[in-house]
């Protein structure tokens, strides 16, 4: 029995190995789940006011977790060609940080 | 609406509008298809590997294996989505993050495709089919955004509308254009009319658009018969009162009779009514001698015309007077051409200056003034000359001053004819500078009396 448990968690480590960049496939499934649970705003919301903030397309979207903060990080290229980052605080939508990535 | 110009103008823009439309309808109902078209065939590719990279794992979940599909599936609200729905799972493209797409259960075998909106006012386009791998049934819908595509319909409907616009003023300008050169010719034949009317001109040129020579042809013909007629009519007349000639003289030479000189009051009527006819063929007579040669011609050139009158009445009066008592006739006009009928004035004019030649004891003296619109004349001569009460008498309508001179109040009766033709003015007076009758006379053309 405990042989099976380590045999299952050695095949979800090397699971969540194979998923190294996978780790990062799980991140809108929990951006997903977080929506649902009313903990974050959807990212359209987000996007929105970084677009309004900045305008720009879209690049890559992050969701971290900081200090027990959920944190957007949205990418954004602009028309200059310069790719602008933008940290929100996804529960709230706040602006955290605004930088241009050089 | 009732312009030729304005008539094509509207036909060719309702019909270019109409072809434009056709043609609009034509485009962008296929550059939208073929658009969709390809779009859904990288769907069908793009589903195919999501199924490709759909595994059951042992415990008969479905999974996706990692790795295999393109970034653009993994960037949030990229515009390209999938989803899996399965009895006991739903598997997301990383590029739906948080969202979803309304995708009901399909049948295995079944495809299905619609349009929706997606993320981010995205338009969607979703291909969604029922399949079974592994034993495992799932409904697969993969979906793609059209934006790009709408916008570029979009713009290419701008386009179009601009280029139909550019074509129609383009078009609209050439035709007025061609219009314009199609109608030059008939303006020249409006000149020409107006040369006509002044006679300078016979008739109406035929070097004429292929479209309008018929209708000069019927004008030109016209004009013809026209001349024809009043030459003919005028003929008419100066033969019938030449024909009641030799008719009149023997009724004349009977009412000398004896018998009839018996009966004092038929005698005198014979006499009043036969008078009457003669001095009535007199008149149809003179008018036929006087406008007998010539065209119809509503021209007259003092120049020309006044010599050859000067040169007639002297003819006709050197033999009544004598050597010793030569007539002296002077005349001043313009060296311009007055738009009248040729025949009236030439009436008018002898007649005034017969009467004159017929009075005056030497001099006769006749002066035209005017433009070519109106026309004045005055006849004067150095004879007795009218009192002002026979002069109120003679412009009182049908009195004849003297009826012993036979010619002179019928003279003046056509002269009022004439006057009253061209609603102009007619007056009698005393010559300041030869002392004998002046009569003046005022008239306007009948452009001017008439629209003009």
């Amino acid at each position: 029995m405990r042989r099976l448990l380590v045999v299952v968690l050695l095949m979800g480590l090397s699971g969540l190995f194979v998923l190294t960049p996978g780790l990062s496939d799980e991140d809108h499934q929990q951006a997903r789940r977080l929506k649902e649970l009313g903990e974050i705003l959807p990212l359209e919301k987000i996007i929105k006011a970084a677009k309004a903030r900045q305008p720009g397309r879209v690049i890559e979207v992050e969701l971290e977790k900081k200090d027990g903060r959920h944190i957007y990080e949205v990418e954004l290229l602009n028309m200059q060609g310069e790719i602008w980052e933008l940290y929100f605080d996804a529960a709230t939508g706040e602006l955290i940080k605004h930088e241009r990535e050089d | 609406m009732n312009s030729v110009q304005q008539r094509l103008q509207l036909g060719l823009v309702a019909s270019v509008v109409l072809l434009m439309l056709l043609l609009w309808w034509l485009v962008a109902g296929a550059i939208e298809k073929f658009g969709e078209e390809f779009v859904q065939s990288r769907l069908e590719h793009d589903a195919d590997s999501v199924l490709s990279a759909l595994q059951v794992d042992e415990n008969g979940v479905l999974q996706l294996t990692p790795g295999r599909m393109t970034s653009i599936y993994k960037q949030p609200f990229s515009g390209h989505y999938f989803m899996v729905l399965s009895d006991d799972k739903t598997l997301y493209s990383r590029s739906l993050w948080d969202e979803s797409l309304v995708v009901s259960k399909l049948p295995k075998g079944v495809i299905r495709q619609w349009n929706t909106q997606g993320p981010a006012g995205q338009t969607l386009l979703v291909w969604a089919g029922g399949f079974q791998k592994q034993g495992q049934r799932f409904t697969l819908a993969v979906a793609e955004d059209l934006t790009p595509l709408l916008e570029s319909l979009v713009r290419f409907n701008w386009y179009f509308a601009g280029l139909s616009l550019l074509t129609l003023i383009v078009l609209l300008g050439v035709q007025h254009y061609v219009v314009r050169r199609a109608f030059r010719p008939l303006e020249q034949i409006l000149h020409e009319v107006k040369n006509l009317q002044q006679g300078a001109v016979g008739e109406l040129s035929e070097d004429v658009p292929a479209e309008v020579r018929p209708l000069v042809r019927e004008v030109n013909h016209l004009l013809h018969l026209l001349g024809e007629r009043l030459q003919r009519s005028r003929n008419a007349l100066g033969n019938l009162a030449h024909a009641l000639k030799g008719p009149l003289s023997l009724l004349s030479q009977l009412g000398q009779q004896e018998r009839v000189r018996a009966l004092p009051d038929l005698s005198a009527n014979l006499k009043q009514q036969t008078d009457s006819i003669q001095q009535l063929m007199d008149r149809e007579l003179k008018r036929a001698r006087l406008m007998g040669q010539g065209a119809p011609g509503v021209r007259f050139a003092p120049q020309e015309e006044m010599p050859v009158l000067v040169d007639v009445l002297q003819r006709m009066f050197a033999a009544a007077r004598g050597q010793e008592n030569p007539l002296n006739i002077h005349w001043q006009a313009p060296d311009i051409v007055f738009i009248f009928d040729r025949d009236d004035i030439l009436e008018l004019i002898g007649n005034l200056m017969d009467n004159a030649c017929k009075w005056a004891k030497h001099q006769v003296h006749c002066e035209l003034q005017g433009d070519e619109h109106h026309l004045q004349l005055v006849v004067e001569d150095d004879g007795p000359g009218c009192s002002d009460d026979e002069i109120k008498r003679l412009t009182a309508r049908g009195v004849r001053i003297d009826e012993a001179a036979p010619g002179h109040g019928l003279g003046l009766a056509i002269v009022r004819d004439v006057v009253e033709i061209y609603g102009g003015t007619l007056t009698l007076d005393q010559s300041s500078t030869l002392g004998g009758l002046r009569v003046s006379v005022c008239l306007k053309n009948r452009a001017v009396n008439g629209s003009e």
